[in-house]
C-alpha cells in the first residue's frame, strides 16, 4: 500500500487559505506519478509491463457489457461502487468485489436473466432443447460472448450439468444465464496472457485479452464485431495493427463518452450541475452549467480527432458552444442545442481554461477564488504535490470592512509570514483567472475597482518564474511548459492503465512534447504495459 | 424486492403484531452489559467553540444553540470533547478519526469494521457483517477501512435498499418455491467459486486479493443465504427509498434503511456517513443552500449562522435515529432496537475550520444493554488531551469486545475511557 502525505487539491480551495508547508520541497513529480492520495490494495508496480492482472467492470463497461449481450432494454441498475481516484473512475486497483457486492450482483443477474428466459432466448440461443448437445451449443457460443474468450472446458461442463438440473429449457437457460453474469469471466476484464516463448517469464496477452484491452480503454464497452473478427483472424499482433484499431475507434461515435469522461475527470469538471452557485443575475442555470459541460467535452474530443496537441487544447482560438452559451458568453444570438464551432474573437480567452465549466466548477458559490484556480492548475496540469496547511492554522480569509476586489484580499497570504511559502506557487496563477467570476462570465472591473489578472506561473522543476498577464498568457506558457506536457501524459496513461507510473519513458519516446493527442493515444497502446505481462 | 416477497420472506403473520403491543419489558438501565449492535453517524468535523455545551458538568449537560436538538436525548447522552488525535486526524481525508491511526499505517482498520469481525468471530453477528452507507459518490473515500484499504459506502439509497433487502427469494422472477431458488443460487455460487479458486491460483500480490475478495463476499452471501436472518416480531416493512437528490438527504435515507435492516435481525453494524470532508452540496430548508468544506467551515467570517443550522439539522438527524431504534421492538422481543444499541456520533476531526485534531468529539447515546453510566441530566467529559484512540475502543467495549488487542495504533493508549462505561 502506498501511502502519500498530501490529499488531492482539486476542491479543497479555501483550506489552502493559510499554509506554512513547502511544496514538495521542490521535487518534481516523478515520471507518470500523479498528485494526491489514493489508498487502495497495494498497486502492482508498473515500472516494466506489470503483473498478470484482472480489472474489475466499472459500472458503465458492465452496462455496456450487458447492452451487447441483451439489447438496449436489459434491466440494469448500478449495483456497484466505482472508487474515484484521482478524478476518474477508472482505478484498476481499488475497484474490487467485497462485501455486500456478490449478493447484489447476484440479484442482478437474477433479474437480468429472469428477465432474458421470457424475452430473448430466441435471439441469444441457436436452439432451445432441454437437452445436453443445446445446452453445450448455448454455453459455448453465447459463453464465448459473454466471457469475451472461449468458455474454460470445465465451466462448459459445469454450465451444462447445472441446466440439466433444472425441468426444462426457459429454467435451464435462465440458471445458466443467472450464473454467467456472476462469473469473474465476465465481471473482469482478464489480462493473464500466454507464456512468451521469445522471452522466458513473460506473458503475452491474448488477441482477446488485447482486443478487450482496446475496446475498454477506448470505448469503454466491449468488442465491437470489427475487434472480434482481428482477434479471431490474429490481427491484432503488432504494433501496426494496434494503431490501425486505435485510430478508428478513437475517429468513432463509440469513444464519444470515453473521450468527455477524461476531460471531465483531469479538469475535474464532471460535478459541475451539482455544484451549489448563488448568481445574483440569475443568469447562471442548469442549462448553461450543462451547456458548458457539453462545451469542454465537445471541444476536447474535437482537438484529439482534429490532429491537435496539447498546446492546442490551451491556445485554441475556437470553442464550441450552442445558443444559449453563444448568448450568456456575449457572441450573441441565435444557434439551437448543437454545440457548433464558434471562435473565440476578443469576447472570451483561448482553450480550455477559458471554459465556462472549468471557470464555474473553480470558484465559490458567488465569487472567483485564485486558490482554487492556481490548485486545480498547479496539480492537473503540472502535477505537483502540494501539502494539506498544517494543524492549527486559521484557514479563514479575513472578510474586508469596505468592498474591495479578490485579488486583494488573496494578496494577504502571499504578505503573510507562513502562507507564501505555499501561496506564491498558487494565488498567482490563480489572479490570472480574474478577469473571469463565479459563473465565467468576463468583467473588467470588480466593486468598482479594476481588474489586475497579473500573476506567475511557478512550476516545480521547472525553468524560472513566468510572468503572465491575464489567462491567454497563462494558457500559453502552460502549453510551453515541458513539465505540463509530461503530466498531461501522465493523466492520459492512468487514465488508459488505471495505474500509475506505467512506462512513461515508452510513452514519451513513441509521443513526445508536442505529439498529437491521437498519436498519444496511439503510444499508450503500444506501450509494453498494454500487451505484456510478467 | 417486490413486497409481496420479503412479507412471505418475513412472514406475514408477524407484520401482523402492533409494534408497540409487541415489546417486552426493556433491561434494566443501570450500568453493566454491552450492546447488541453499533449505529454509527459520521460528520465532517465543525467550529468547537461554536458546537461545545458550555457550562456542561460532569451530571448535568447545558446545550449550545448548536447542540440544543439533543436536548431531547439528555439523560441518555455522554458527551466526550477534547480528546487527542495525536495527528492522526488533524486535516480533510486524514485516517485517523476511525483507525486511531495515521498514514504511516498499512492495516488501519476503523473501528466499525473491528468490531464487525470482532462480532462474527464471536457469532454475535447479523447475516450481513455490517452495513456501511452514505458519503458523496464523486469524492475519492477516506474515512472508513479494512486492513489499510479505504472502503466507499454505498452511496445511493435504492442501491443500498437492494443490497441490503434484495436476496430474498424470488428475485427477479415469479412465485417460486423458496427451496428451489435456494438450489439453483448454491449451484450457480459452485460455479462461480471454482473459476474464481482457478483464477486465483494463476494470479499474485494485489491480484490474487482481489480474488480473495471476491471468495470473501461470496462467502457473505453464502451465509445470509443459509442463516435465519430477515423476519421476526421487530421487522419494519421496508421501503425502498426514493431519489432525495443530495447527499445529506441521501444519508437521511440511508440511517432509516439502516436501521431497518437492524430490525429485521439482518446486520448488528450499521455506520451512515453524512456529506464528505472536501464537497458537501447542500440546499436545506432551513438551513441553506451551500458547500459545507469551503463555503461554510472555511467562510465562517460569512457562513456562521449556516453552520449552527447545519449542526442543529445534524443532531436532530442523531435525535431522529435514535427515537426510529426506539420504535422498533428488538427482534428478542425484550425491548427496543435503542435499548440494545450503541449509538456515537463520530467526527473525520476536531476542529475543521483551523485543521486540528486535538478536540475530537463523541456523542454518546443508546441504551447499549446497560453498558454506559447515564446521568439524568446527561454526562459531560472533558477529555484533557487524552487520546481519541480510547474513546474508539470505548466503542468496541461497550459492544462487548474484551480482547482490544488488533485496533489502532498498538503504541498508543489501549484502555477504553474511563468512567464512560461498564460492561
Amino acid at each position: 500500500m502506498r501511502h502519500r502525505l498530501f490529499l488531492p487539491f482539486a476542491t479543497s480551495g479555501a483550506l489552502l487559505a493559510a499554509c506554512v508547508g513547502h511544496i514538495g520541497d521542490d521535487v518534481p513529480p516523478a515520471p507518470g506519478d500523479l498528485p494526491g492520495d489514493d489508498d487502495e490494495l497495494e498497486a502492482p508496480s508498473c515500472d516494466d509491463v506489470g503483473p498478470r492482472m484482472i480489472r474489475r467492470l466499472t459500472n458503465l463497461q458492465l452496462e455496456a457489457t450487458l447492452t451487447d449481450l441483451f439489447g438496449p432494454e436489459v434491466p440494469f441498475t448500478e449495483v456497484l461502487t466505482d472508487p474515484v481516484i484521482h478524478g476518474f473512475k477508472i482505478d484498476a486497483t481499488a475497484a474490487v468485489i467485497r462485501d455486500l457486492n456478490a449478493q447484489q450482483l447476484m440479484v442482478q443477474a437474477e433479474t437480468v436473466a429472469a428477465w432474458a428466459a421470457d424475452t430473448q432466448l430466441g435471439t441469444i440461443s441457436p436452439c432451445q432443447d432441454h437437452v445436453a448437445p443445446c445446452y453445450r451449443q448455448f454455453v459455448e457460443e453465447f459463453g464465448r460472448r459473454a466471457y469475451r474468450r472461449d468458455v474454460p472446458p470445465t465451466s462448459v461442463d459445469a454450465y451444462v450439468a447445472l441446466a440439466l438440473e433444472e425441468t426444462g429449457f426457459v429454467d435451464g437457460a435462465r440458471a445458466v444465464l443467472t450464473t454467467m453474469l456472476q462469473s469473474p469471466f465476465l465481471l473482469y476484464r482478464h489480462e493473464r496472457g500466454a507464456p512468451d516463448p521469445e522471452a522466458p517469464g513473460t506473458f503475452v496477452l491474448t488477441s482477446d485479452e488485447v482486443a478487450d484491452n482496446l475496446a475498454f480503454t477506448l470505448t469503454d464497452a466491449p468488442p465491437d464485431d470489427v475487434l472480434r473478427e482481428a482477434a479471431a483472424a490474429g490481427r491484432l499482433d503488432t504494433p501496426e495493427d494496434l494503431e490501425r484499431e486505435t485510430r478508428r475507434l478513437v475517429q468513432s461515435s463509440a469513444a464519444d463518452g470515453r473521450l468527455a469522461r477524461f476531460v471531465d475527470g483531469w479538469l475535474e469538471i464532471d460535478d459541475l450541475l451539482t455544484r451549489n452557485k448563488l448568481d445574483p443575475t440569475d443568469q447562471y442555470r442548469d442549462d448553461i452549467a450543462r451547456s458548458m459541460k457539453r462545451e469542454t467535452e465537445t471541444f476536447y474530443r474535437h482537438v484529439v480527432r482534429d490532429g491537435g496537441t496539447f498546446a492546442d487544447l490551451l491556445n485554441a482560438d475556437y470553442t464550441f458552444v450552442d445558443g444559449p452559451l453563444a448568448a450568456y458568453y456575449g457572441f450573441g444570438g441565435g444557434g439551437d442545442a448543437t454545440p457548433v464551432q464558434t471562435p473565440v474573437g476578443d469576447q472570451r480567452p483561448r482553450g480550455l481554461l477559458g471554459h465556462g465549466a472549468f471557470l464555474a466548477r473553480h470558484a465559490l458559490a458567488d465569487s472567483s477564488s485564485p486558490v482554487q484556480r492556481g490548485v486545480i492548475v498547479q496539480e492537473r496540469f503540472l502535477c505537483s504535490e502540494l501539502p494539506l496547511p498544517p494543524p492549527s492554522v486559521d484557514t479563514d480569509i479575513a472578510e474586508p470592512t469596505e468592498p474591495t476586489t479578490t485579488r486583494a484580499r488573496y494578496l494577504a497570504h502571499l504578505t503573510t509570514p507562513g502562507c507564501a511559502s505555499c501561496h506564491r506557487r498558487i494565488d498567482p496563477i490563480g489572479f490570472a483567472f480574474e478577469h473571469y467570476d463565479a459563473f465565467g462570465r468576463y468583467r473588467d472591473q470588480e466593486n468598482g475597482y479594476p481588474i489586475d489578472a497579473t500573476g506567475e506561473l511557478v512550476v516545480v522543476g521547472g525553468g524560472d518564474a513566468v510572468a503572465v498577464d491575464g489567462l491567454d498568457e497563462l494558457s500559453a506558457a502552460l502549453a510551453d511548459e515541458s513539465v505540463a506536457q509530461a503530466c498531461f501524459r501522465s493523466y492520459s496513461a492512468y487514465y488508459a492503465y488505471g495505474l500509475e507510473g506505467c512506462n512513461p519513458e515508452a510513452i514519451e519516446a513513441l509521443s513526445g512534447d508536442g505529439a498529437s493527442l491521437e498519436d498519444l493515444w496511439v503510444a499508450i497502446v503500444q506501450a509494453p504495459h498494454f500487451t505484456h505481462r510478467r | 424486492m417486490r413486497r409481496r416477497n420479503l412479507l412471505r420472506a418475513l412472514g406475514a403473520g408477524a407484520l401482523t403484531i402492533p409494534l408497540g403491543q409487541a415489546f417486552r419489558p426493556a433491561p434494566a438501565r443501570a450500568a453493566g452489559g454491552h450492546a447488541k449492535y453499533l449505529f454509527l453517524l459520521h460528520t465532517n468535523g465543525t467550529a468547537p467553540w461554536l458546537w461545545t455545551p458550555a457550562g456542561s458538568t460532569a451530571t448535568n449537560l447545558v446545550f449550545s444553540p448548536m447542540t440544543q436538538p439533543l436536548e431531547a436525548l439528555r439523560s441518555d447522552l455522554i458527551i466526550v470533547e477534547k480528546l487527542s488525535s495525536n495527528g492522526t486526524a488533524d486535516n480533510h481525508g486524514a485516517p485517523g478519526s476511525l483507525t486511531g491511526e495515521g498514514y504511516s499505517s498499512n492495516s488501519r482498520t476503523s473501528v466499525d469494521q473491528f468490531i464487525s469481525d470482532q462480532l462474527v468471530a464471536a457469532g454475535r453477528s447479523g447475516p450481513i457483517p455490517n452495513v456501511l452507507l452514505g458519503s458523496v459518490a464523486s469524492e475519492q473515500q477516506s474515512d472508513f477501512y479494512r486492513d489499510g484499504q479505504v472502503l466507499s459506502p454505498i452511496f445511493d439509497p435504492s442501491t443500498a435498499f437492494q443490497a441490503v433487502f434484495g436476496t430474498t427469494p424470488g428475485g427477479g422472477g415469479a412465485e417460486e418455491d423458496p427451496a428451489v431458488v435456494a438450489r439453483r443460487r448454491e449451484r450457480a455460487m459452485a460455479l462461480v467459486r471454482d473459476e474464481l479458486e482457478a483464477l486465483g491460483a494463476e494470479l499474485g500480490g494485489s491480484e490474487k486479493q482481489k480474488v480473495e475478495l471476491h471468495l470473501d463476499s461470496l462467502r457473505q452471501l453464502e451465509e445470509l443465504l443459509s442463516g435465519t436472518g430477515g423476519g421476526g416480531a421487530s421487522c419494519p416493512e421496508p421501503m425502498e427509498p426514493g431519489d432525495p437528490g443530495q447527499p445529506l438527504l441521501n444519508s437521511q435515507a440511508h440511517v432509516d434503511l439502516g436501521i431497518n435492516a437492524m430490525g429485521c435481525g439482518l446486520t448488528n453494524v450499521v455506520s451512515v456517513q453524512y456529506g464528505h470532508h472536501q464537497s458537501t452540496q447542500f440546499d436545506l430548508p432551513g438551513v441553506g443552500t451551500a458547500d459545507w468544506h469551503n463555503a461554510v467551515l472555511h467562510n465562517l467570517g460569512n457562513a456562521e449562522q449556516t453552520l449552527v443550522n447545519l449542526e442543529r439539522w445534524l443532531a436532530e438527524q442523531f435525535v431522529a435515529a435514535a427515537n426510529k431504534l426506539r420504535s422498533l421492538p428488538d427482534p428478542s422481543g425484550i425491548g427496543t432496537l435503542y435499548d440494545h444499541t450503541l449509538m456515537v456520533w463520530t467526527r473525520d476531526m476536531g476542529d475543521a475550520v483551523n485543521h486540528n485534531g486535538d478536540d475530537m468529539r463523541f456523542v454518546f447515546a443508546g441504551g447499549a444493554g446497560g453498558y454506559f453510566n447515564h446521568q439524568p441530566g446527561g454526562v459531560y467529559l472533558d477529555g484533557g488531551g487524552d487520546a481519541h484512540q480510547r474513546a474508539l475502543l470505548t466503542i468496541a467495549e461497550g459492544m462487548g469486545i474484551t480482547n482490544l488487542d488488533g485496533f489502532g495504533d498498538p503504541n498508543g493508549a489501549r484502555a477504553p475511557l474511563a468512567g464512560v462505561g461498564s460492561l
